[in-house]
C-alpha cells in the first residue's frame, strides 16, 4: 500500500509536459554529440558518443532531473510527507517514489543508446544488433542505478541537496579509476562500456559494484528518512 | 494519550519540555518564535535534533502507526499530488486507513469547501490549502492528538472549528493549537503555554494567563463608566476594572490589549454606551528610562556586593567586635 502510494506520488509529479521536454532535450544533445563524433572519425565514434555524451553527461543529468521532479525539488523525506504524515511508512513510500523515475531513466538510456549507435555506426554495420543489445541492457541498468543513487542522496542536505553533491562527485571523482572513483556510478558504467576499469574490476565486478553502491545510497537514504 | 517532550530541540526551537495529557492547550507567541518547529516535532514530521518526543512512549517520527493517530495543520500545507483536490483528500484519507468513496467530498462540503473539490491542488493558494488540510484534520475522528497552527485563520468557519475541537477535546483527545493572536488564543481556550526565545515549558498546575498585568491596561472614557464596568465584570474574559476620579473614566485590565479593546467596543455597541476615548495605558518614556536606570543600578550594586563578598564579613565581624 505504501509502495503504491510512493509510485502514485512520483507518477503524478512526472506526468508533466516539462518531463517530456527535458527528455527530448537530452536526446537531442546525445544525437548532436553522436553526429559530431561521427564527423570526427568513424572509428571509435560509437564508443566516444556513448561513454561521453550519452552515459557520461546526458544520463546523469536526466537521472538528476527525474529524481528532482519526483521529489518536487525537495528532499525525499519531504517528498513523501503528504502521505507519510497520515501514517504511511516512509521507507516503503521512498522505495515506491523511486520506481517511476528509475523505469523512465532506464527506458530513456536504453532507447537513446540504440539511437546513438544507429547514428554513429549506420544501419549497415554488421555488429550493430549485438552492440545495440549490449548498450540497451547497460542503459537499463545505468538509468536505474543513477535514479536509485540520486534518490538515496536526496535524503541528505537541506531540500535534498545531497543529490547535487552526488552529481558533482560523480562528474569529478567518478571520472578517475582509483579508489576515490569506486562509490560513483560513472566509474562502473564506463567499465561496462569497455572503458578503463576502476580498481581493475572485471565487467561483472563493475556491474555488482554499480548496483551495490547505488542501492547502498538508497538504503542509507531510506533509513535516514525513517527516523 | 500522553505526549512528552523532553529537552526536544529542532531548528529554532531550542528546548521544549512538555507533558500533555488529554485536554486543550494553546501555545501563544509572536511570529519570530518557532511555532512551526514545535508542530513539526509533535506531528512526527521531523525527529528532534536533540532530546526526545514520545506519544505514549513511541516516537511519532519513526512510527507510522503513531502518526496515524495524529491530525496536524502545519504552517505550510501540501496535498498528495492528484488531479483534483477531492482526489488528493481521498488519497490522504486512504493513507490513514479510512475508506474514501464519497467521504472526501462530504468532508469538504461539511467544512464549507465544497467549491474547491474539482480544482487542481496546484491552483489553490496557501490559505486554501491550509483550509483543506484543516478540514482533513478536524474530520479525523480517531485522532488522539491534534496539533494545529492558526486553526482560526483559514476559510473554515471559526464556529465550526471551535465546535469540532470541543467535540474532540470532550472525547479525550489532546488538542494543541499554536497562534500568534491573543484574540484567537482566547477564543480557542484551554491552558495557555508560551514559546519564548525558542523555549517552551509547561509548568505543573494552573498556568497563568499570559499578557495579563498592568502593561495590558486600557484607559476608557465613556458616558457611563459604572455600567461598562458592570458589563465587563460579567464578561467571560476575566477583566478587572477600576473606576477613575471622574464618573466617566475607567481603567480595565485584561488578558491582552486587543482582547480588551474588542470586548469593550462590542459591549458598548450592544448596550448603546458611547466611548469617548480609548487608549492603552502605556507608561511614559521617562518612567521606562527611570525603571531602566533603576535596574542598572540594582545590577551594579548586586555585582559589587558579590565582588566585595569576602571583605564584607571581616568588616562586619570587626564592627561586631568593636561594639
Amino acid at each position: 500500500m505504501s509502495i503504491r502510494g510512493g509510485v502514485d506520488i512520483a507518477r503524478a509529479r512526472l506526468a508533466r509536459r516539462s518531463t517530456g521536454v527535458a527528455l527530448g532535450l537530452a536526446l537531442s544533445f546525445e544525437l548532436g554529440v553522436a553526429l559530431l563524433e561521427r564527423a570526427q572519425g568513424h572509428v571509435g565514434a560509437a564508443d566516444r558518443a556513448l561513454s561521453g555524451g550519452a552515459f557520461g553527461v546526458a544520463l546523469p543529468l536526466v537521472g538528476y532531473f527525474l529524481v528532482g521532479r519526483a521529489c518536487a525539488g525537495a528532499s525525499s523525506k519531504e517528498a513523501v510527507a503528504p502521505l507519510s504524515r497520515h501514517g504511511m511508512d516512509r521507507y516503503a513510500l521512498t522505495l515506491g517514489l523511486t520506481v517511476p523515475p528509475a523505469l523512465l531513466a532506464s527506458i530513456f538510456a536504453a532507447f537513446s543508446s540504440v539511437v546513438v549507435l544507429l547514428v554513429t555506426r549506420g544501419t549497415g554495420d554488421a555488429g550493430l544488433l549485438a552492440d545495440a543489445l549490449t548498450s540497451s541492457w547497460i542503459g537499463l541498468v545505468a538509468g536505474a542505478a543513477y535514479v536509485v543513487a540520486f534518490m538515496g542522496a536526496s535524503a541528505y542536505g537541506r531540500g535534498g541537496r545531497g543529490r547535487s553533491w552526488l552529481l558533482a562527485a560523480d562528474f569529478v571523482l567518478g571520472a578517475g579509476s582509483s579508489f576515490l572513483a569506486f562509490p560513483w556510478p560513472k566509474a562502473h558504467i564506463r567499465n561496462l562500456l569497455g572503458g578503463s576499469a576502476t580498481l581493475e574490476l572485471s565487467q561483472a565486478g563493475a556491474l555488482g559494484a554499480l548496483l551495490g553502491t547505488s542501492f547502498a545510497f538508497l538504503l542509507l537514504g531510506t533509513l535516514r528518512n525513517q527516523r | 494519550m500522553r505526549a512528552v517532550l523532553q529537552a526536544a530541540a529542532f531548528g529554532a526551537l531550542r528546548s521544549a519540555d512538555l507533558e500533555l495529557t488529554n485536554g486543550r492547550y494553546v501555545v501563544l507567541s509572536n511570529e519570530r518564535e518557532p511555532l512551526g518547529d514545535l508542530l513539526a516535532l509533535l506531528s512526527g514530521r521531523e525527529a528532534p535534533q536533540r532530546g526526545r518526543v514520545a506519544l505514549d512512549g513511541a516516537a511519532p517520527a519513526a512510527r507510522p502507526s503513531v502518526r496515524r493517530k495524529l491530525a496536524a495543520l502545519l504552517f505550510e500545507e501540501a496535498l498528495p499530488p492528484a488531479a483534483t483536490v477531492q482526489q488528493g483528500v481521498a488519497s490522504a484519507l486512504a493513507a490513514r486507513g479510512e475508506a474514501s468513496g464519497d467521504r472526501a467530498l462530504t468532508l469538504l462540503s461539511d467544512a464549507g469547501l465544497g467549491h474547491l473539490a474539482d480544482l487542481a491542488p496546484r491552483a489553490l493558494g496557501p490559505r486554501e490549502l491550509r483550509s483543506v488540510a484543516l478540514a482533513l484534520a478536524l474530520a479525523h475522528d480517531s485522532a488522539e492528538l491534534f496539533a494545529l497552527h492558526e486553526p482560526l485563520a483559514t476559510y473554515v468557519p471559526a464556529a465550526l472549528v471551535l465546535a469540532r475541537l470541543d467535540a474532540h477535546t470532550a472525547r479525550g483527545a489532546i488538542v494543541l493549537c499554536t497562534t500568534t493572536s491573543p484574540a484567537d488564543a482566547t477564543a480557542l481556550g484551554g491552558t495557555w503555554l508560551c514559546v519564548e526565545l525558542g523555549r517552551v515549558r509547561a509548568n505543573a498546575g494552573a498556568t497563568p494567563r499570559l499578557g495579563a498585568g498592568p502593561w495590558q491596561q486600557v484607559l476608557i472614557e465613556t458616558n457611563d463608566a459604572r455600567a461598562l464596568s458592570r458589563l465587563l465584570h460579567d464578561s467571560a474574559h476575566g477583566f478587572v476594572s477600576e473606576l477613575g476620579a471622574s464618573s466617566q473614566s475607567l481603567k480595565v485590565t485584561g488578558p491582552a490589549l486587543d482582547v480588551t479593546v474588542h470586548e469593550v467596543i462590542a459591549l458598548a455597541r450592544q448596550h448603546g454606551l458611547e466611548i469617548q476615548r480609548i487608549e492603552a495605558a502605556v507608561p511614559p518614556v521617562e518612567a521606562l528610562l527611570a525603571a531602566r536606570a533603576g535596574f542598572a543600578r540594582g545590577a551594579y550594586e548586586a555585582s559589587r556586593a558579590l565582588a566585595l563578598g569576602p571583605i564584607a564579613p571581616q568588616g562586619a565581624s570587626r564592627a561586631d567586635g568593636g561594639s
